[in-house]
């Protein structure tokens, strides 16, 4: 069996910081705040039966300047501090309360500090009048249990109350009858076990307040570094966006959460070639999102090594040594989609890979546009030893391709209805002559206008290349 | 001996179901069985995190020796799976 634990809360809180033991200390006093009104209710039934005794009292001459008057006129003060103490708890639920906090905190003070002054004294001058514990034991269970206290005040309160309530039983217990005996044999338990109750739920509450706020800084700590993990995920994609007479490229990344698993990449390799990549990892979120960089890391490094082995690396191959190389140790079978391709800005020469990804779509410059086939290729990581091969395309000048994620097909609107394939190609075409840039935002453009403020459910992402733009 | 566990799918197949359904299936899988047919005919939509799981799968069954087959799946799942490649993964029956 394990002993009630009476310092408990006086021990967890003498071990906090400041910070900490401040939080604790609001939310209790928030805790209490929204407690008082109910009290003040209990009480002015309380202060309305305390009103007839006085009256009675008064009848009697009882307020007089013998010890016992000046007693009862000490406890007929306190009837009335008792029923002050009634406003400012009831004034807890005005609107004026909820709308100034400090206001109310001082509100919440007067009432604790008439209420429990004029409880004590009632008790303490039964206890002097005519030596009865009884009532000082009540009030002290009542503050005990309800209010939570300043936790110094409370080892003192819990001590008093185990105390009177031995001395409860000792001095009526004893040369009495039987069943009187039981009674406040009783009544002494009751008031010990409110004691230990008390201290039990209010060290309790204490920890999960303190549990609460630990939890509330560490989520606020990852909200952080998860928002510079995401500032850093978009540094990582490529800038500036190259537009020269030869070609122009641009794209976009955006989340759908604040990492996203989605990824462009664009660079010139050794042979003048532009090598292109629009992927989608499976998933969303952080393990998406952390995958897609070694994704983006391996088709980088692959297609160097491989521009720096031969003057022109095949694509296909490329692909496959990509797929071998996300599959090694990828215990969790992440896989990633994706379209690879290599385009050469001075022939217009374009080889892509279609790794289980959206088909590109090719603008030309008279706003045609045309969804490229490719043969079906296998999601990038998921088997080892796949085969790829590429398809090769001779871009026109002013062409443009176009290179998505599902993010922008199955964007959906308040209907629940996808974006689709058919709308992508709607938005884009009789665009005669309009370059990388405006392809892009074009598209997005039709895409918001579609979804209509509906939240984003998946990364969308989209480059696109113009071969020859005619520019000016 | 090969054996076949047999495992009904409902509703969705995405982020949120995935696991629970990786759960079963791995413990059926975990049993005698070599090999598992998924009804998929009552599974509404299959996200890539779903076929991260079929993938999954398929692969612990392919070690055993066996395979993953679904059987009834909808045409636009079925569209699903033939685009990622997966379907000589993931065996499709009618």
């Amino acid at each position: 069996m394990q002993i009630p634990d009476w310092l408990g809360e006086s021990r967890v809180m003498s071990a906090l910081s400041a910070d900490e033991r401040r939080h604790v200390e609001e939310r209790q006093q928030q805790a209490n705040a929204s407690l008082a009104p109910y009290i003040g209710l209990a009480c002015l039934i309380f202060f309305s039966a305390m009103v007839i005794i006085d009256i009675e009292r008064y009848r009697e001459h009882l307020f007089n300047l013998s010890l016992s008057g000046i007693a009862y006129s000490l406890v007929a003060v306190c009837h009335i501090t008792l029923a002050l103490s009634i406003v400012p708890a009831l004034a807890l639920k005005s609107r004026r309360a909820a709308e100034d906090r400090t206001l109310a905190a001082r509100w919440l003070r007067w009432h604790q500090v008439l209420l429990m002054g004029s409880l004590l004294t009632v008790g303490c001058v039964a206890v002097l009048l005519d030596g009865k514990f009884m009532r000082l034991g009540s009030v002290l269970i009542v503050v005990n249990l309800l209010y939570a206290l300043a936790w110094r005040c409370r080892f003192a309160v819990n001590a008093t109350s185990v105390l009177i309530s031995s001395v409860f039983v000792l001095r009526n217990g004893a040369g009495e009858a039987l069943l009187p005996m039981v009674a406040f044999g009783e009544m002494a338990a009751v008031i010990c076990l409110c004691a230990i109750g008390g201290a039990v739920i209010h060290r309790d509450r204490v920890q999960f307040y303190l549990a609460q706020y630990r939890e509330s800084l560490y989520l606020a700590r990852l909200r952080e570094e998860i928002s510079v993990a995401a500032q850093l995920q978009q540094s990582m994609l490529p800038a500036p966006w190259p537009a020269t007479h030869e070609f122009a490229v641009h794209g976009l990344m955006r989340p759908a959460k604040d990492i996203g698993g989605d990824f462009y990449d664009h660079f010139i390799i050794q042979n003048g070639a532009v090598c292109l990549v629009a992927a989608d990892v499976c998933g969303k979120g952080i393990p998406a999102g952390l995958f897609s960089m070694s994704a983006k890391s391996a088709m980088r490094a692959t297609t160097i090594q491989s521009s720096t082995a031969t003057a022109a690396p095949d694509p296909g191959r490329l692909v496959a040594g990509v797929n071998n190389l996300l599959h090694e140790g990828n215990e969790d079978l992440l896989f990633v989609t994706a379209i690879y391709a290599l385009y050469q800005p001075a022939s217009g020469q374009l080889d892509f890979v279609n790794a289980g990804h959206v088909k590109p779509l090719l603008l030309n410059r008279d706003g045609h546009a045309r969804w490229l086939d490719a043969p079906k290729g296998c999601a990038l990581g998921a088997r080892a030893g796949r085969t790829y091969s590429a398809v090769r395309i001779d871009l026109q000048v002013g062409d443009t391709v176009l290179l998505i994620t599902d993010g922008i097909t199955e964007a959906l609107n308040t209907e629940f209805e996808e974006f689709g394939m058919d709308r992508v190609m709607q938005a884009l075409e009789g665009a005669a002559g309009i370059d990388a840039k405006a392809c892009i935002e074009r598209l997005l453009s039709a895409v918001d206008e579609f979804t209509g403020g509906v939240e984003q459910s998946d990364d969308i992402t989209c480059i696109a290349v113009c071969h020859q733009p005619a520019w000016g | 001996m090969s054996l076949t566990e047999k495992y009904q799918a409902v509703g969705r197949f995405d982020a949120s179901t995935s696991a629970q359904h990786q759960a079963e299936l791995v413990r059926l899988l975990g049993g005698a069985a070599t090999s598992l047919e998924v009804d998929f005919s009552r599974i509404e939509f299959l996200s890539s995190a779903g076929l991260r799981v079929l993938l999954f799968i398929a692969n612990e069954a392919h070690k055993k020796g066996g395979t993953l087959q679904l059987t009834g799946t909808r045409a636009a799942i079925r569209e699903v799976i033939v685009a990622v490649g997966f379907d000589d993964i993931v065996l499709l029956k009618d």
